[in-house]
């Protein structure tokens, strides 16, 4: 017992100094990959390659996600507001919860699912074939040819495609509480007008910005500190890493994101 | 550019992979260091351009002490050095032709036209001038290791660099391409004149190249003379046993 005790401490002890070390290599990245963006030291190319792979190729899959979402959440508040004969306020309910909490954090999860990991696998598979080494043999900085392209095109992509995820879940919305559930088409535009202000987009907009930073970097570090003496099995630890650890940044970042633009607006 | 090591310490936790390395190498000399797999080779070499720091001891490249660089005065330093690496370490998501055109574009400004006949000169240099038509097609997975050495190599050269440092040029090579490696590393550095550092444990390779041979064991030099003396020295025990070790 005192030993299982012992052993999870130990446990908890380690997962609390690998955070601490996550956070500090995170935020030393950010300095320096912001640094070289904004003295435009940065390499424009990769910057626009990386936006079209993560970003523009992420757009099918956002959509899809936010048609769904958009669905599902009309028939599942329908059906519970419809016995106060509120239909309509589905349509409210959906559009704030949608713009300011789901849009930007399914498309947040859904990236570092998706981009994150593909950026910790290949800087990491960079890192154990040396071609990390050969970059900076060269002089080639790897901050501004590999970190700063891809933190710079996650930033400014992701409040698009959270644009995106909202206006594909205003359409799945939509289709369901129009055709399916019968509110007039009209009424159904009108409610989820009122409902929103134009901050509640800003605000999404903002999370998918800071969620953007998240994975780029927390993909980065965990590629960057690939052990090359381990090999592939530790690419794959990289890999796992950096989704799970982006996503959990995700969710803190919303709760503290969300008390703030809540005192902001109110 | 001379290179001059002294009291070279490079540790891994309690282990000392170099333990006192003393190593000098006047402008446009070429020196071999021979040694077993595991004994600090490319350890040694990565001190020399600044990709690992030792723990203690100092690596004087040119009119700088490497060992107190800062990056970016690292980076200055390495303008001048080119690195071959032991497995080449080539950019498996470029073309050859970007492989070898990226620090010459990057570093000495050159664009269009006159980047595309320096990759050219680097790929002929290096004997490879019948990639120079598929350069910008070719993916260096697509390559034997042999050529991978050479385009590796070619990479280095496009920075017109005035040392170079070999890891295991011929590792992995059949006989007749190892020869071909050994002949262009000693005409380039006689050619040019480019300071040149071969690590290797191929034994024929560094009698080839002669000059200068050291044998590392233990952390340190153990002998240092040309191949023949070398070969005579059965009497000391790192020699014997990297001789009979058949590596
Ligand atoms: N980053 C590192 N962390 C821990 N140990 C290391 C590291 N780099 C090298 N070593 C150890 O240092 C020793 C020397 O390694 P090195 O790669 O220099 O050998 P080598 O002489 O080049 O061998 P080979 O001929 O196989 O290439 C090895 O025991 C290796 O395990
Ligand atoms: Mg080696």
């Amino acid at each position: 017992m005192g030993e299982t005790v012992a052993r999870l401490t130990a446990a908890v002890d380690a997962g609390l100094a690998g955070s601490v070390r996550l956070v500090v290599d995170v935020v030393w990245l950010a300095w320096r990959a912001l640094g070289a963006a904004l003295t435009l030291r940065f390499d424009r190319t990769r910057f626009v390659a990386e936006l079209d792979r993560s970003v523009v190729g992420a757009l099918p899959l956002v959509l899809a996600a936010g048609l769904a979402t958009g669905a599902v959440m009309v028939w599942q508040t329908v059906e519970g507001l419809a016995r106060f004969g509120a239909s309509v306020y589905a349509a409210k309910l959906v559009a704030l919860s949608l713009v300011r909490e789901l849009a930007p954090v399914l498309t947040g999860l859904l990236l570092a699912g998706r981009a994150g990991s593909a950026i910790a696998a290949e800087l990491g598979s960079m890192t154990i074939t040396e071609q990390l080494d050969a970059m900076r043999a060269l002089a080639l900085d790897p901050i501004r040819y590999l970190v700063a392209p891809r933190v710079l095109a996650l930033a400014m992509g992701l409040p698009c495609l959270v644009l995106a995820f909202d206006f594909a879940g205003f359409a799945g919305g939509l289709l369901v509480g129009v055709l399916d559930k019968g509110i007039p088409l009209g009424a159904y535009l009108e409610a989820t007008r009122s409902a929103l202000l134009a901050s509640d987009l800003e605000g999404g907009a903002l999370k998918g910005a800071a969620f953007g930073l998240l994975i780029a970097l927390i993909g980065c570090v965990n590629g960057l500190r690939t052990d090359p003496k381990r090999g592939a099995s530790d690419v794959g630890r990289s890999t796992t890493g950096a989704v799970v650890a982006a996503s959990v940044a995700i969710l803190v970042a919303d709760a503290a994101l969300t008390r703030l633009l809540l005192g902001w607006v109110v | 550019m001379r290179i001059e090591v002294s009291g070279l310490v490079v540790r891994y936790g309690e282990q000392a992979v170099l333990d006192g390395v003393e190593l000098s190498v006047p402008e446009g000399g070429l020196h071999v260091i021979l040694g077993g797999s595991g004994t600090g080779k490319s350890v040694l070499l990565r001190c020399l351009n600044g990709l690992e720091r030792p723990a203690a001891g100092s690596v004087r490249v040119g009119e700088r002490e490497v060992t107190k660089l800062s990056a970016g005065e690292l980076g200055e330093l390495r303008l001048d050095v080119g690195y071959v690496f032991q497995y080449s370490a080539l950019f498996d998501s470029m073309s050859v032709f970007d492989n070898v055109a990226w620090a010459a574009r990057e570093h000495r400004g050159l664009r269009g036209e006159a980047l595309r006949e320096e990759a050219q000169r680097c790929l002929t240099r290096v004997g490879l001038e019948e990639l120079v038509e598929s350069m910008d097609r070719m993916a260096p997975s697509a390559l034997s290791g042999g050529r991978r050495k050479r385009v590796a190599l070619a990479r280095a050269m496009a920075m017109a660099p005035r040392v170079l440092l070999h890891d295991e040029p011929t590792s992995g090579l059949d006989p007749a391409s190892a020869r071909a490696i050994g002949t262009l590393i000693a005409d380039l550095n006689r050619a040019e004149g480019i300071t040149t550092v071969v690590v290797t444990h191929d034994l024929d390779l560094a009698a080839k190249l002669a000059h200068r041979i050291s044998l590392l064991a233990r952390g340190r030099f153990v002998f240092e003379g040309n191949a023949g003396e070398l070969r005579d020295r059965t009497g000391d025990a790192d020699v014997r046993r990297y001789l009979e070790g058949g590596d």
